[in-house]
């Protein structure tokens, strides 16, 4: 499968963020490299490359790498909220 | 292992996303250096997380080859320092956010309860003290400053000007609750770019000394001598060659290393009215067609500092990799065909940028030029003593030199050639001689009908019994070279035991890289040779010394 522009990018950021290949699906959880340190690097990162930018309350929700395409808006993105 | 060349060509680039006003947060996050780097034990007393500052920052800190170990206390308000208590750092760092005293009471005074942390941080340890304050505000810094003051070897980042560039982004009170720090992720990047190219080389060195820049497109566009296109100074060369004058008004030298004929460039400078650099603004010039590794040696020979203490600047990053592989140690910046990237650099490579601009920083490009005046009459005399006399030499001999404690710890940290012991020592080390009954220092200053050297030497030792042991000797490679050695040692040694009955004069001794004068004046003056590392009773031999032999007046202040 593909991957689009926007998953591409974000893998990007991910990669260099956490210093390690990563696949799609990537998540807290699963990821050592991914402390709480990483993940406002990661999400100062994703700010700068991608126009958005997250709320305090959605910071602590962005669990994964489909977390935040999903936020960023790719259509094609499966939502993984509940 | 990388090469020097390799490194030097990765540098260049790595300064178009390192210094861009608002760096690229992936880019930067990409840099992963090859070259080995400088390791270095920091010691961090907090009161909020400063690991997102080292993370966000790794590339300032390896683009100066800084590869500090952050060791941490526990997040701490009342700043206790126990946990770094007995084990050495070459950096204590108060990182500490002053909001959280806001509620302390009326009776709370942060100036006073700061000065006597910083007291008993000093107490517990020698290494330099850097204190980084938030918020960036004049009512915070100004109180911490003055709390700062007069303690050896503490320094107080100034961030107002990082503040008024970052506005309301300086804080990012959405990441408080993750990080630990209300500071934004730009300011961190930033405030990690000053403390990686500014504050720590500024405090633990090696600073540069001088400043080698190429001519054609780097302080102009175009290429001197062709007929076409000629020479022309944009408006960001004008600040880039204002910059340069600012740099050798704070005590770096400048220096010229241009592939072009030696004429012309004189020629260049004279026409044209509208450079700020002038010809006589640089000390050193080494202008040909031979290969630039070979002129920026002939700049340290010239300069007599270390290839390790010039920073050359030049737009080809061949000619960076080539002085880089072939002149050991020597910084290299990479001049942009915008002189503003060219500018943005020098601003940042380590080792270039001050707390203070001393005495001796004001002296040095004219004491050198004196230095020049000097032999260019010598060779013109058929009697060379006689013209040492016409001179006018003035030592002065000071042994109580607290005032020039900052001066002090420069000639000890920054004297390779006529150092003896090595020892390196910090503003906090040379403050214990001050304070210790048994300790003697004294400050040895130079002047002459040419120049004032200023302070150019520092003996520090201890008396013990009836023995001086001499734990420090270093003598600025600026005031060697006249044979003033002897007279110089012989009267400091002279005035720190002036009124008791000294037995011995131990002299400790090391083995530096670049040393040898120094260890061959101690080996001449004995009469012995020396151990690689030890210490040699030189009283009887520096007792023998006749000053009154020599053409120079001598002051002793007591």
């Amino acid at each position: 499968m593909q991957l689009n522009d926007v998953e591409s990018r974000l893998l990007d950021v991910f990669e260099a963020i956490l210093e390690h290949p990563v696949s799609r699906e990537v998540n807290r959880q699963s990821d050592g490299a991914w402390d709480s340190l990483r993940h406002m690097q990661l999400v100062f990162a994703v700010e700068a490359a991608f126009p958005v930018q997250f709320g305090e309350e959605e910071i602590p929700r962005l669990n994964s790498f489909r977390d935040f395409l999903e936020r960023i808006g790719d259509p094609n993105a499966p939502s993984t909220h509940q | 292992m990388a090469a020097s060349g390799d490194v030097a060509l990765e540098k260049a680039e790595w300064q178009d996303i390192l210094f861009q006003a608002v760096p690229d947060r992936l880019a930067l996050a990409k840099l992963k250096p090859k070259w080995p780097c400088r390791e270095m034990v920091v010691h961090v007393h907090r009161n909020h997380a400063f690991e997102p500052l080292v993370l966000a920052g790794q590339a300032y800190f390896r683009y100066a080859d800084l590869a500090p170990r952050f060791l941490y206390g526990g997040y701490d308000d009342s700043f206790t320092f126990d946990w770094a208590k007995g084990h050495p750092a070459d950096l204590e760092l108060i990182w500490i956010d002053a909001r959280r005293y806001a509620e302390a009471g009326a009776d709370f005074s942060l100036g006073e309860w700061f000065r006597a942390r910083l007291v008993a941080l000093r107490a517990q340890s020698a290494a330099p003290i850097l204190v980084v304050a938030i918020p960036p505000a004049p009512a915070v810094r100004e109180p911490l400053a003055l709390a700062a003051h007069g303690l050896a070897g503490v320094h107080v980042a100034e961030l107002g000007e990082l503040a008024q560039q970052l506005g309301e982004r300086f804080n990012d009170l959405r990441a408080a609750r993750y990080t630990g720090t209300c500071l934004g992720d730009l300011a961190l990047i930033l405030l990690a770019r000053e403390m990686a190219c500014r504050w720590i080389p500024a405090v633990l060195g090696p600073r540069v000394k001088a400043i080698a820049v190429d001519l054609d497109h780097t302080l102009y566009d175009g290429v001197l001598g062709e007929e076409r296109g000629g020479v022309h100074l944009t408006a960001g060369h004008v600040e880039l060659h204002r910059q340069l004058l600012h740099c050798r008004k704070n005590g770096l030298l400048l220096a010229l290393v241009s592939r072009n004929e030696e004429i012309d460039v004189r020629g260049l400078f004279r026409l044209r009215r509208d450079f700020p650099l002038r010809w006589a603004d640089f000390s050193a010039t080494a202008i040909g067609w031979g290969d630039k590794a070979e002129g920026v040696r002939a700049i340290a020979r010239d300069l007599n500092i270390g290839m390790d203490a010039i920073l050359f600047v030049d737009d080809n990053p061949g000619e960076l990799a080539l002085v880089a592989a072939r002149v050991p140690g020597v910084r290299t910046l990479h001049a942009k065909a915008d002189p503003r990237g060219t500018l943005a650099g020098l601003a940042h490579a380590p080792g270039v940028w001050r707390w203070e601009r001393s005495e001796t920083d004001a002296l040095r490009a004219a004491d050198l030029a004196a230095e020049r005046e000097r032999k260019r009459q010598q060779l013109a005399v058929a009697d060379p003593e006689a013209y040492l006399r016409s001179l006018h030499v003035h030592l002065q001999v000071d042994v109580r030199p607290r005032p020039h404690l900052k001066r002090l710890q420069e000639l000890s940290q920054k004297t390779n050639q006529f150092n003896l012991a090595m020892r390196r020592l910090t503003e906090a080390e040379l403050e214990r001689y001050f304070l210790d009954p048994d300790g003697r220092v004294a400050s040895i200053r130079l002047s002459d009908r040419l120049s004032d050297s200023g302070v150019v030497g520092i003996v520090a030792g201890r008396r013990r019994g009836n023995d001086l042991f001499l734990e420090e000797i270093a003598i600025s490679c600026r005031a060697l070279g006249r044979g003033l050695e002897d007279v110089m040692l012989a009267a400091a040694t002279q005035a720190l035991v002036r009124g008791w009955e000294c037995s011995r004069v131990m002299i400790a001794h090391r083995t530096g890289p670049r040393n040898a004068p120094a260890r061959n004046w101690l080996m001449r003056l004995t009469g012995e040779p020396l151990e690689a590392e030890g210490q040699v009773d030189a009283g009887s031999a520096l007792g023998r010394i006749d000053m009154a032999q020599y053409p120079v007046r001598v002051e002793i202040c007591n």
